[in-house]
C-alpha cells in the first residue's frame, strides 16, 4: 500500500517533470502578457491624464484671449459711462480659472474641467513645459494683481483700468504664445509618449509571439518524441505479442478478450480471436460442459479477490485441459493460467497465458507407458532369476524356431487364400505351445504378448474375408514377441556368462525336477487366475531317461493337459461337495516303464469326466453348431471333435482355456512322438490320458471304463 | 475466537482438534464437531463460531451445500474446506458458496495451522 502510494507519487513527479519546460514556458508567456497588459493600463492611464493636460493647457490660450477681451469691454463701457456688472463676473471667473489651471501646471491640483466638473491636474515635469509654465507665471503674477484690483473695486476707476489695459496688450499676446507653446509641447509630450507606447507593444507582441511560437514548438516536440516513445512500446509490444509461443491476452471483468492479443492464439485455440470477443462462447466450444461450468465460476471468483491467488492456482480447472476436437484428429491438450492485475485491491484484469501442451502431456503418458515396460521388465527378469537355464535356453531356441516357422506361414499367406484357414489353425497351434510353456517357465510378458497374438487370429478366424490391414497387424505382433525372445535372450547370455564367472560348476537340477517345476508353476497360475484349488501329483522321473526332444514335446502335453485339467476337468470347490467329492481336485501326471521298457505318460484328474452329452449341450449353446450336426454324431465322434482344430465350447476366452487349440495341439504332439493316444473317463469320476511312446498315432477311446485302469 | 470441525472422519476430527491444541495460534476454542451438514448448521446456530472447517463428502447434506447455508446465516462467518476430494469443481463450487480456503487431504500439521491463521487474519 505504502509502495503503491510512494510509486504512485513518483509516477506524478514523473509526468511533472516530463511536463516542466512546458509550464515554465506556458507560464512565462502569461506573467509577460499580464505585464503587457499592466503596462498598457497604465500608460493608457497616463494618455488619460496627458488629454487633460492638453485639453486645458488649449483652454488656457482662450482664457487669456477671453481676458483680454472682456477687460477692453470693462474699457470701452467705462468711456461711456456705463458700467455691465456682468463683464466683472465673467472677468472674476475667467481670470480665476486661467490662475487656478496655469497654478495647478505648476504644481498639480484640482481643476473645473471642461464638462464644469473637478478634474486633476497634474503638474508639467518636462524642462520645456515648466519654462512655458514659469515664464507666464512671471507674466500672469502682475497681471492678476491689476485684474484683482478691477474685479474688487466697487466704482471703476479709470487709471487702475488703463493699467490693466495696457499690461493686457503689452502681454495678451505673449501669455497666449507661451500658453500655446505649453499645448504645443504637452501634444508633442504625448505623442512621444504614444509612440513609445507603440514600441513597446510591438516589442511585446514580438516577444510574446516568438514565447508562443518557442512554447508550440517545444510542446510539439515533446509531443512528438512522447508519441515516439508510445510507438516505440506500442511497436514492441506488438513484436512480443506476434513473436510469443503461447496465447496472451487479458480478460476484463465483463469476461471480455482485450485490445492486446498475441498471434499464437488463433492457431492454439483454433479459433479466431479478436479484441472485444466475449471470451466464454470461445472457451464453451473448447471444454466439456462440466470444465466450462466451473471454469466460469473459477474465473468469476478469480474477479472476487476473496481467495488468495495462490490457491487459486491450484484449483485451476484448465491447468491442463483436453480440448474437443471437431474432426477425428489426434487429442489436443490446453494449458490456461489466469493471473490477476490487480490495482487498488481492485482486480482489473486477468491475464490468460494458453498453452497448447499436446506435447508435453502426450511425452508424460509415453513416460508412464514406458515406466510400465521398466516394471514388466523387471518381471521379467524375476522370471529369469527363478527359471531353470537349461529350460529357459531351450524354450528360447525351440521358440525361436517356431516363430519363424509362423513367419514363413505369414510370408506365404496372400498366395493362397483358400488357405487362409490352415493358416490361421497351423498358427495358432504354435501360439498356443508358446503360450502355454511361457507361463510354465514364468515368462508372462510373452504370455501375455501370445495371448494378444490368439485373440486376433480367433476375430480372423470368424472373419470370412480379411483386409490387408488386418493380416498386416500379424507380423507385427509376431515381431513383438520376437523381440520380447531376443531381449530374454540377452539377458539370458549375460546371467549365463556371470554365472560361469561366478561359480564352480554345480552339478544343474535333472531334467525331471524342472519340468516338474514348471508344471507345478502353471498349475499354480492356472488355479489361481481360475479360482481354484487343485493339487498336483507328479511322477517324473523317467524323463532324466529321454532326449531332450521328446521331454520338451512331453512337457507341453503335460501344460496343456493340466491347463485343461483345471480349466474343464476338475469342478468348482461347491460343485464337487455337492457331488461328495473332497473340495480340492486333483491331477496326477506320471511315467511308468513295463517290463519291456515301454514308457507310459499317464495323465489323470479326478473331475467331471468327459460326458458326451455335455459336449453335445455345450456345442448348442455355443451356437457355433446345428442341433442336426450335434445330434448326427455318435459319441466317440463328439468326443474325438475336441481334438479338432479350432474346437470350443466356451463362450468366453481367457488366458488359460476357451480357445480349442489345447487338444488339438496335444494329439499332433503325440503323434510327433509316435504314440497311440488312450482316453479313458467316467462322468463325475475321473478322466485320464494316456500314451505310449511308441510308432502308433490314432486315439483309442474308452467311455465306460473302470476306475483301476492305471 | 471460536471454532467448529464438521468432518464425518472421527479421526479427522480428532486430529484438527489435536493439531488446534498443539500449535502456536491465538486462543481458539473448539465450540463443537458435526459429522454432517445439518448437524453443522444446527451447531452454528446455536453456537455461532467464527471458523468451521469443513469436508466435502459427507453423509445427509455435503459440505457444499452446508458452505452455503452457513454463509446465508452468518455472511461472516470463515469457512476452511478440508476435503479429500482431487475434483477441483467440487472445491470450486464451494468457494463460489462462500468457502473462504481449502485444504487438501491429507495435510501436514502446518497447512492446517498456516490456513487457520489465514482465516484469523480475513476474520480481523
Amino acid at each position: 500500500m505504502s509502495s503503491n502510494s510512494t510509486s504512485n507519487h513518483k509516477q506524478q513527479l514523473g509526468t511533472l517533470n516530463k511536463y516542466r519546460g512546458i509550464i515554465l514556458a506556458v507560464t512565462l508567456f502569461l506573467v509577460f502578457n499580464l505585464a503587457v497588459l499592466g503596462l498598457n493600463f497604465y500608460t493608457s492611464s497616463t494618455l488619460d491624464g496627458d488629454a487633460v493636460s492638453i485639453n486645458l493647457s488649449g483652454r488656457q490660450r482662450m482664457l487669456s484671449q477671453r481676458t483680454a477681451k472682456v477687460l477692453l469691454a470693462i474699457q470701452v463701457d467705462a468711456a461711456q459711462g456705463k458700467f455691465d456688472a456682468k463683464n466683472t463676473e465673467e472677468l472674476k471667473k475667467v481670470s480665476s480659472l486661467f490662475d487656478t489651471t496655469l497654478n495647478s501646471f505648476k504644481t498639480g491640483g484640482m481643476v473645473l474641467g471642461g464638462n464644469e466638473k473637478p478634474v486633476f491636474l497634474p503638474k508639467v515635469n518636462d524642462a520645456a513645459s515648466i519654462k512655458a509654465v514659469d515664464e507666464a507665471l512671471l507674466i500672469w503674477q502682475p497681471y492678476k494683481k491689476l485684474l484683482e484690483s478691477i474685479i474688487q473695486s466697487r466704482v471703476i476707476d479709470e487709471v487702475r483700468l488703463d493699467l490693466a489695459t495696457d499690461y493686457a496688450r503689452e502681454n495678451n499676446l505673449k501669455l497666449l504664445k507661451l500658453m500655446n507653446n505649453l499645448t504645443t509641447q504637452l501634444e508633442q509630450n504625448t505623442k512621444t509618449k504614444a509612440s513609445h507606447l507603440q514600441l513597446i507593444q510591438t516589442i511585446a507582441l514580438v516577444l510574446s509571439l516568438l514565447l508562443f511560437a518557442n512554447i508550440v514548438f517545444n510542446a510539439l516536440r515533446k509531443l512528438r518524441a512522447a508519441d515516439g516513445e508510445i510507438e516505440k512500446a506500442q511497436r514492441e509490444t506488438t513484436e512480443i505479442l506476434n513473436t510469443v509461443k503461447e496465447g496472451l491476452f487479458l480478460l476484463d471483468p465483463e469476461l471480455a478478450v482485450g485490445s492486446q492479443i498475441s498471434r499464437s492464439i488463433d492457431q492454439i485455440l483454433q479459433h479466431e480471436v479478436s479484441a472485444n470477443m466475449p471470451f466464454m462462447p470461445i472457451l464453451q466450444q473448447l471444454v466439456s460442459d462440466e470444465i466450462y461450468t466451473s471454469s466460469k465460476d473459477y474465473i468469476q471468483l478469480l474477479f472476487g479477490n476473496k481467495v488468495k491467488e495462490s490457491l487459486m492456482l491450484s484449483l485451476n480447472p484448465l491447468s491442463q485441459v483436453k480440448v474437443l476436437t471437431k474432426d477425428d484428429s489426434a487429442p489436443r491438450y490446453l494449458s490456461f493460467q489466469f493471473n490477476r492485475v490487480v490495482e487498488n485491491k481492485q482486480v482489473l484484469h486477468l491475464l490468460v497465458t494458453v498453452q497448447d501442451v499436446t506435447e508435453q502431456v502426450t511425452q508424460a503418458e509415453e513416460l508412464a507407458k514406458l515406466k510400465g515396460q521398466s516394471n514388466i521388465n523387471l518381471e521379467l527378469l524375476k522370471a529369469l532369476l527363478q527359471a531353470d537355464a537349461f529350460q529357459l535356453r531351450q524354450f528360447l531356441n525351440h521358440t525361436h524356431s517356431n516363430l519363424a516357422v509362423i513367419n514363413d506361414i505369414l510370408a506365404n499367406a496372400d498366395k493362397r487364400a483358400a488357405t487362409h484357414t490352415d493358416m490361421v489353425n497351423q498358427c495358432f497351434r504354435i501360439i498356443h505351445a508358446i503360450k502355454g510353456e511361457s507361463a510354465a517357465i514364468g515368462l508372462q510378458a510373452i504370455q501375455a504378448l501370445a495371448h494378444q497374438f490368439e485373440e486376433h487370429l480367433v476375430f480372423l478366424r470368424k472373419k470370412n474375408e480379411w483386409d490387408a490391414q488386418e493380416i498386416l497387424s500379424l507380423p507385427v505382433m509376431l515381431s513383438a514377441i520376437l523381440e520380447q525372445i531376443t531381449q530374454i535372450e540377452t539377458i539370458t547370455d549375460f546371467m549365463q556368462a556371470h554365472h560361469q564367472a561366478n561359480h564352480s560348476p554345480e552339478s544343474p537340477p535333472s531334467i525331471s525336477t524342472s519340468v516338474a517345476n514348471n508344471l507345478k508353476r502353471l498349475a499354480e497360475q492356472v488355479n489361481q487366475s481360475q479360482n481354484k484349488n487343485v493339487q498336483l501329483n507328479l511322477e517324473l522321473t523317467l524323463l532324466d531317461q529321454m532326449d531332450t526332444k521328446t521331454v520338451h514335446q512331453l512337457q507341453q502335453i503335460g501344460i496343456q493337459l493340466i491347463r485343461n485339467g483345471i480349466c474343464h476337468g476338475i469342478e468348482s470347490a461347491d460343485a464337487r461337495l455337492a457331488k461328495g467329492k473332497p473340495s480340492h481336485g486333483e491331477i496326477s501326471i506320471t511315467t511308468r516303464m513295463n517290463q519291456e521298457g515301454i514308457i507310459d505318460f499317464i495323465v489323470r484328474d479326478d473331475g467331471q469326466g468327459i460326458v458326451p452329452n455335455r459336449i453335445r449341450a455345450a456345442m448348442l449353446t455355443s451356437g457355433r453348431y446345428s442341433s442336426e450336426i450335434v445330434h448326427q454324431l455318435s459319441d466317440k465322434e463328439i468326443v474325438a471333435k475336441l481334438f479338432e482344430p479350432g474346437f470350443s465350447t466356451s463362450n468366453g476366452t481367457d488366458q488359460d482355456a476357451g480357445r480349442g487349440v489345447g487338444m488339438d495341439l496335444v494329439q499332433s504332439l503325440i503323434n510327433e512322438i509316435g504314440g497311440e493316444l488312450k482316453i479313458d473317463t467316467k462322468a463325475d469320476v475321473f478322466t485320464q490320458f494316456s500314451f505310449r511312446i511308441s510308432k502308433h498315432a490314432k486315439p483309442s477311446i474308452n467311455l465306460n471304463a473302470t476306475e483301476d485302469v492305471i | 475466537m471460536k471454532l467448529m470441525i464438521v468432518d464425518d472422519s472421527n479421526i479427522i476430527r480428532s486430529r484438527i482438534s489435536r493439531i488446534i491444541a498443539n500449535a502456536k495460534l491465538p486462543p481458539i476454542e473448539i465450540v463443537g464437531t458435526a459429522s454432517n451438514g445439518t448437524d453443522a448448521f444446527a451447531l452454528c446456530v446455536a453456537q455461532r463460531p467464527d471458523i468451521v472447517t469443513m469436508d466435502l463428502t459427507m453423509p445427509e447434506m455435503d459440505g457444499v451445500e452446508c458452505t452455503a447455508l452457513l454463509v446465508e446465516f452468518d455472511p461472516n462467518i470463515k469457512i476452511l474446506i478440508i476435503s479429500a476430494l482431487s475434483d477441483k469443481a467440487t472445491a470450486i463450487e464451494a468457494l463460489k458458496n462462500g468457502a473462504n480456503g481449502f485444504l487438501y487431504k491429507p495435510f501436514t500439521d502446518e497447512e492446517l495451522v498456516n490456513a487457520l491463521l489465514e482465516l484469523i487474519k480475513e476474520n480481523e
